[in-house]
């Protein structure tokens, strides 16, 4: 365990000192990251002002929410949705054989070389919307915050199954490239209050694919409002997490390689 | 006794490598050409079954160089594929160091090496160095080991600066030769080499090959080895196996396969006067150069080479001769017309 820890934190290290190397691009990518989440936020500030806003939530939580939403996206998509582009291009250039050449978890090495930095920039605007909204609405004592952290915890599980899946999909299709936007509409759902959706859609997305969780659960609690069956969501992601990952196993064995 | 002294003791007795018929039947489809049989093939696809390895058997001891060739979709890499762990075959039995590899992945990766002459193991924006601590990181290499590990090979690739430099600015010769460290710091056991002199120069590949010698003498490590540079198979291997549309066509030493195949030896002649071909079935001429100068190919197995230059000097006045192998292209090329 303790092994497979610094393997990882080499292999982090690494991707962080590959991208050093190019810093302006590194700078601007972060910054860009950055003002384009900031620019969702203003977007939602506009609206919000505009029209009748999320019935029950007032601009502060939205921005709570949205927040939250930028914050898991922004850690989830540094610390490991890289794997799906890193499975990607690694099965279409027949350099996955490299990675199960290595006496480690090959998912643990696809996450690990997949870190990008530049969703750093994501995970700050998040931070910085976070604060603004809870600042607002405030002050929140420490077990109001211990489980929002939690429930943050629950979102990035989520979030790491899609990716899972993604990388599990690339692995079996080969070109998937197109998959990544279907998960980014997918989980675009998870921005906005779970109670604006229609009930099918919102029992789908509390049960069969968690997506509420990303940030209406955290944000929700955080607010203290009322989730129905919050055990029930957090039980059935934990059986999406699994799924995801018998998913992925059953794609690695079937795994052909490229000719050669 | 620990379980690696155990299996270390088993090396001895028990081959390295042992295939025993060894089947892959991979399924694809066909495709014709143009747009309207890719339209069709978008809506149904026919699906072929090709047959990559027919039921194979060999085993290489350990401490062993084996050239494994073949023409281009012969089954070679799928071989290989199956024997690192990377492909489950379709049916066959298959050990390596004790292990079935693609059942025991990750304790078996940890005792093997590979090297591909067409994929980069390093990082490329990062000096080889960074690439080495990561290696040492995954194989959980001692430190006194890593370091003996990299000072010997540094020194014998002659790499002492290049290891400190972005890859990206190396040169093919110089990033090879990165390749080697970084596949070999853990001690492995066996190594899988594919195709690792492609494209070099004759320095960069000189270097290579006497370093795979080196390391095979003194570590005892096996080396597999599938090239299409049979200047490779002539220096390094001692046994080859040549595999052709799944099969095993031939299975021993290179000089065994020149005598099977060879036709004889080349000889190259130069007289005073015009030659005077002697009258034998054991001799045809290869190449004529001029009146005074030929080359003949003289079957050994039918005429002696001294009983040739007995005949040939009867009516020629030889100014100049020079005895010579058929070159192993030729052979090879027999091999797998034949086959």
């Amino acid at each position: 365990m303790t092994s497979a820890f610094i393997v990882h934190i080499e292999a982090v290290k690494r991707m962080i000192a590959s991208r050093l190397a190019f810093r302006t691009d590194l700078l601007l990518s972060a910054a860009t990251m950055a003002i384009n989440e900031s620019l969702v936020v203003i977007f939602t500030i506009i609206i919000y002002t505009a029209s009748e806003g999320f019935p029950g939530w007032s601009l502060p939580a939205a921005l709570l929410l949205q927040g939250t939403f930028i914050l898991v996206h922004g850690i989830g998509g540094t610390g490991f949705m890289g794997v799906i582009w890193n499975t990607v291009r690694k099965v279409e250039a027949g350099e996955l054989d490299l990675v199960l050449l290595q006496p480690r978890s090959t998912l643990q090495m696809l996450i690990a070389t997949g870190f990008d930095t530049e969703d750093i920039g994501r995970a700050l605007a998040g931070i910085a919307t976070v604060t603004y909204a809870t600042a607002q609405l405030g002050p929140f004592g420490a077990w109001a915050w211990i489980r929002y952290a939690l429930l943050l915890l629950v979102g990035l599980a989520v979030l790491l199954s899609l990716g899972i899946i993604c990388s599990g999909l690339a692995i079996r299709f080969v070109k998937t490239w197109r998959m990544y936007e279907v998960l980014d509409a997918l989980y675009m759902l998870g921005e906005y209050p779970a109670t604006l959706q229609q009930p099918t859609v919102r029992i789908v997305l509390s049960f069969a694919i968690p997506i509420i969780t990303i940030a209406y659960l955290p944000a929700s609690v955080l607010l203290q409002m009322t989730v129905p069956h919050i055990g029930w969501i957090i039980a059935a992601t934990a059986v999406f997490t699994l799924l995801s990952y018998g998913f992925w196993h059953s794609s690695i064995k079937a795994y052909a390689s490229a000719g050669g | 006794m620990n379980q690696k002294e155990g299996r270390s003791e088993q090396h001895s007795i028990l081959p390295a490598v042992s295939v025993k018929n060894l089947k892959k039947t991979y399924l694809t489809h066909k495709r014709g050409e143009g747009l309207l049989q890719s339209l069709k093939s978008f809506v149904w696809r026919e699906h072929l079954e090709i047959h990559a390895l027919r039921g194979i058997n060999f085993s290489i001891q350990a401490g062993e160089i084996i050239g494994f060739i073949g023409p281009n979709g012969a089954g070679k890499s799928t071989c290989l594929k199956i024997l690192s762990g990377i492909l489950h075959p379709t049916s066959g039995d298959v050990t390596v160091l004790g292990y079935v590899p693609w059942k025991s992945r990750i304790s078996y990766v940890g005792h093997i090496g590979a090297v591909f002459g067409q994929k980069s193991q390093l990082w490329w924006d990062l000096p080889p160095i960074d690439s080495f601590r990561l290696m040492k990181s995954i194989y959980s290499i001692p430190d006194a080991q890593y370091e003996k590990n990299l000072r010997e090979m540094v020194r014998l690739l002659e790499v002492p600066e290049v290891i400190h430099r972005p890859t990206r600015s190396l040169s093919l010769g110089e990033r090879m030769k990165c390749e080697f460290i970084n596949a070999m710091l853990h001690n492995p056991a066996v190594v899988f080499l594919d195709e690792p002199t492609i494209g070099l120069d004759v320095f960069a590949k000189e270097t290579i090959r006497e370093f795979i010698l080196r390391w095979n003498r003194l570590r005892g490590t096996t080396f597999i080895l599938t090239t299409h540079d049979l200047q490779d198979i002539e220096t390094l291997a001692q046994r080859i196996i040549v595999i052709d549309h799944g099969r095993i066509v031939f299975d021993n030493s290179l000089s065994a396969l020149k005598a099977r195949l060879g036709g004889g030896k080349h000889v190259r002649i130069r007289c005073k006067r015009p030659i005077i071909t002697p009258r034998s079935r054991a001799v045809t001429i290869k190449n004529l150069i001029s009146r005074e100068e030929k080359e003949f190919i003289v079957d050994t197995q039918r005429l002696g080479i001294g009983e040739f230059i007995k005949l040939i000097g009867r009516g020629n006045q030889i100014l100049d001769m020079s005895i010579e192998e058929p070159p192993i292209q030729e052979i090879i090329k027999k091999v797998y017309k034949r086959a």
